[in-house]
């Protein structure tokens, strides 16, 4: 699975990607010099639940900036560092949602990243 | 001192050329008018009369009647008596009766303005003292053992008593129609009245029976108790005044604080939409001169409905570390899309679909 967001994690000045399931569940995150970070530690529920209805979104911190993304199965937030081109983050999840859309319908998301960790 | 005289006369034209030839001597006395007697018993009761002038002949109450009356009632108030049907035992009557004058109509006004005149004099033959405290005064009368009787004014209570002596016995007094020891009572608690003394006592009959020490101590009682209550009421008024105006300074300082309080709320709404003016100003101007008409800028307004997302999102960027929130985009697959700029109230800037999203949060960041 890691393979399918290399192409994001690639990207200069990008810190992580994290995607979860619509209930919050954390399906998948990956992150790149990034200490002491377990997402499983966190209830995302609420950020998930908040993000619904949102088809891109930006939050700009003082030291990070988060890019967004969601569909009607996932939520995809990608952690990167305050000049991190983001156009290139934006494109390349163009390209990985649909591929993400349809592995879902076929298997399920879970059972396929499943498959992956075993 | 102008005194009232009260003319008694059933012809009103006769009362009334009266009254109209003696207005020139109103220095000394003033005109008071009576149709008949029962209307002149009536204002007896209400004035302080000095003296009358009644006709003989009226309807109801007649001119001997109404002398008999002031005999018995006011005999210190001197009578005069005008008539046109004069005969010698009806002048005899009359000075028998207790009138003091006798003038038969007609007769020039100016003969009984010299009459009115003398008479009046008469009432201070034995002087007039002013400013006495007539209880001291009375006690030299009763050791002198003096008769006479003594007009008191008291001009501070717009009052008038008569008291009438005999050898030093206080026979009667007189306030108005008020006669006897109640009125004596009244009279000798007055402090600073004039004294007019006419040396003969007007009154025959005894109605006084008190020994005048007795009296006066017991008029000096009453003074006191009346000074007493007036003093009591005194301070419950200054006490109900201080009430009164206690109550009106704490009205006036909540008025006051509540006045602060609205002008520096106003101050602080105009501040904050001073702010927030100059605030949205700085956005667009920012925008307008980084990116220029393509921003797609629509509307700046403040808005806390976001703030449980705010708060949401900022809880997420401490997790990571990422420090203070700094803006929000948002395409929520509405019309417009939005920018968040968190705050004490979010300022919301609603943007047209397609606008430089990237370029406008660098600008905005930066």
């Amino acid at each position: 699975m890691k393979e399918l967001f290399n192409d994001i994690l690639g990207i200069e000045d990008i810190r992580g990607v994290m995607l979860f399931s619509l209930d919050g569940e954390v399906l998948f995150s990956e992150f790149v010099s990034y200490p002491n970070i377990s997402p499983e530690a966190r209830d995302w529920h609420p950020l998930v639940e908040a993000l619904i209805g949102v088809r891109e979104g930006e939050f700009a911190f003082e030291k990070y900036r988060f890019y967004i993304r969601s569909t009607s199965l996932h939520c995809l937030m990608v952690i990167m560092d305050i000049f991190a081109p983001v156009s290139m983050v934006r494109l390349n999840c163009d390209l990985l949602l649909p591929s993400l859309q349809q592995t879902t319908k076929s298997k399920g998301l879970g059972q396929f990243f499943k498959k992956k960790n075993s | 001192m102008i005194r009232d005289i009260l003319i008694v006369d059933d012809d009103q034209e006769m009362l009334l050329s009266l009254k109209e030839g003696l207005e020139k001597y109103g220095e000394t006395f003033s005109v008071l008018l009576a149709g008949d007697g029962e209307d002149a018993i009536n204002k007896l009761k209400g004035n302080h009369i000095s003296l009358v002038v009644t006709d003989l002949k009226m309807p109801r109450i007649d001119g001997f009647t109404l002398l008999a009356h002031i005999m018995e009632h006011y005999p210190d108030i001197p009578v005069i008596i005008i008539t046109a049907y004069s005969t010698p035992k009806m002048k005899s009557m009359a000075k028998e009766g207790g009138a003091v004058g006798y003038i038969e109509k007609p007769f020039l006004v100016e003969g009984l303005a010299r009459k009115i005149m003398f008479t009046l004099r008469n009432e201070a033959d034995g002087g007039i003292l002013h400013s006495v405290s007539s209880g001291m005064f009375l006690q030299v009368i009763e050791m002198e053992q003096k008769t006479c009787t003594i007009r008191v004014n008291n001009t501070l209570l717009s009052k008038k008593g008569v008291l009438f002596f005999r050898d030093g016995k206080l026979l009667d007094a007189r306030i108005n129609g008020a006669q006897g020891e109640a009125a004596a009572l009244q009279i000798l608690s007055w402090d600073n009245v004039t004294l007019s003394i006419q040396n003969e006592c007007l009154q025959q009959k005894k109605n006084i029976y008190g020994d005048l020490q007795a009296i006066l101590l017991e008029a000096m009682r009453l003074k006191d108790e009346d000074q007493r209550r007036k003093e009591v009421r005194r301070k419950e008024e200054a006490h109900k005044k201080a009430e009164a105006s206690k109550r009106e300074e704490t009205q006036k300082r909540k008025k006051a604080a509540s006045r602060i309080e609205d002008e520096k709320k106003a101050k602080k709404e105009n501040a904050v939409q001073k702010t927030e003016g100059s605030f949205f100003d700085t956005i667009k101007v920012k925008l307008e001169n980084e990116i220029g008409e393509r921003a797609g800028v629509q509307k700046i307004y403040l808005d806390n409905s976001w703030d449980s997302f705010i708060s949401l999102i900022s809880e997420t960027g401490k997790f990571f570390d990422a420090g203070k929130l700094k803006t929000c985009y948002l395409d929520k697959q509405e019309p417009n899309d939005f920018i968040i700029i968190p705050g004490e109230k979010s300022t919301i800037i609603t943007l047209k679909p397609n606008s430089p999203i990237e370029r406008i949060m660098e600008v905005l960041n930066s």
